[in-house]
């Protein structure tokens, strides 16, 4: 028993033992095995092989089958106010979430505006534990009063303190840069790099320089 | 292809649904009449020996119980094939757990095979089912639902949880053995 070299062909005759076909395939179909020996010994194969399947039916018993089906129910469905109430309740879950993780973001801002009047105060700032305890061994350098210049701190903007005292350079935009250079410029009590005196003056940890 | 002898059956398969969900009985057993003897072919080739009524009946069972999740997109005897097989494997799972049989091997589809060859009266179709308990497990199941039910490929596919370039491998190896065996 041969099979003939088109596949396409084969592969169509089971639909057309049990007549799966539109009749523009079957046409192409039947004229093919009408002159194909080998598609139609495979034809007859499968006939034989389709009744033979279908004549060891195991025999079941349909009305017991039946008698164990239950009867349909229909599938509970929730109203539409019960619907609408867990839509809004998921609603106000998600908004107070996001409030929350909003006021979370912004938490950290705040804290640092909270610190902005100790740079803009007038009065002395207490040194810190490093400039308090200079080492001995340790050439110190002399540091000029800094006070006119944390008096100026006001006139800064407030993005560019929320940059300074919690932020990096990196945060400002070149408008807040170029003003931030321009006021450092003016600052007439920049410390000195020379190391003339052990004296030192109290120096707000807040300005920075550039 | 089309399923132009299905399509006809599958309106009214639905139809029939259509009339059990409104309460009438005599459509679930015109359903049940149709397409019991096909599940219970399938169950059979794919392993089934003397629970087959039990696999064909929780068949129904489940299919009536979740009819609401049936939307027609395949036929409703593909639908049922499917939910026989899962049926039949987690039995067979369930007693190789309790070790009270193992899984029918492929070999073992001689011996069933071979026990209804008495009932077998043709020469002809007794060595069909001789040559039919020669192939391997997957290869039986994809040739009965292609050449015994007449599902497609991709029918085939759903059933058996594989690819339609699968299934249409193991028919075609299906075919070549069974010639080879009744050529010998």
């Amino acid at each position: 028993m041969n099979d003939c070299p088109n596949a396409d062909v084969r592969d169509l005759l089971p639909d057309l033992v049990h007549a799966r076909l539109d009749a523009g395939t079957r046409g192409m179909v039947d004229a093919h095995v009408a002159g194909c020996a080998d598609c139609r010994e495979e034809l007859a194969l499968l006939r034989d092989m389709s009744a033979t399947l279908r004549s060891r039916t195991p025999q079941v018993d349909v009305a017991g089958i039946v008698a164990a089906i239950p009867a349909h129910r229909a599938p509970v469905r929730r109203s539409w106010v019960g619907w609408r109430t867990a839509a809004a309740i998921t609603m106000i879950a998600a908004g107070g979430s996001s409030v929350v993780m909003l006021r979370h973001d912004i938490a950290p801002v705040t804290d640092s505006l909270a610190v902005l009047p100790a740079v803009a105060s007038p009065e002395p700032v207490s040194p810190s534990p490093i400039t308090q305890k200079p080492r001995a061994s340790q050439p110190v350098p002399s540091v000029k009063p800094v006070a006119p210049a944390v008096q100026r701190a006001p006139a800064v903007s407030n993005e560019r303190e929320l940059a300074m005292a919690g932020g990096t350079m990196h945060d400002l935009n070149e408008k807040e840069l170029a003003s931030l250079l321009r006021d450092i410029e003016k600052m007439d009590a920049m410390p000195s790099a020379d190391v003339e005196s052990p004296a030192i003056a109290p120096i707000s940890p807040r300005v920075r320089t550039p | 292809m089309s399923d132009v002898a299905e399509g006809a059956d599958e309106q009214s398969d639905l139809d029939l649904i259509n009339r059990w969900k409104g309460g009438d009985q005599r459509a679930a057993t015109l359903l049940v009449e149709r397409h019991a003897g096909s599940v219970a072919r399938f169950a059979a080739s794919v392993g089934a020996k003397g629970d087959v009524q039990d696999i064909v009946q929780d068949t129904f069972v489940r299919a009536f119980a979740s009819i609401d999740s049936f939307r027609g997109d395949s036929s409703l005897r593909t639908w049922l094939f499917t939910i026989a097989r899962r049926l039949l494997l987690d039995l067979r799972r369930s007693e190789r757990r309790r070790g009270a049989q193992v899984e029918v091997q492929d070999g073992d589809a001689v011996t069933e095979y071979d026990a209804l060859d008495s009932v077998v009266a043709d020469e002809t179709r007794q060595r069909m089912h001789l040559a039919m308990a020669r192939l391997s497990k997957t290869q039986r199941e994809v040739f009965t639902l292609r050449v015994g039910e007449g599902l497609s490929y991709k029918e085939i596919a759903a059933v058996a949880d594989t690819t339609e370039g699968a299934a249409r491998v193991h028919y075609h190896n299906a075919m070549r053995a069974i010639k080879e065996f009744l050529d010998e």
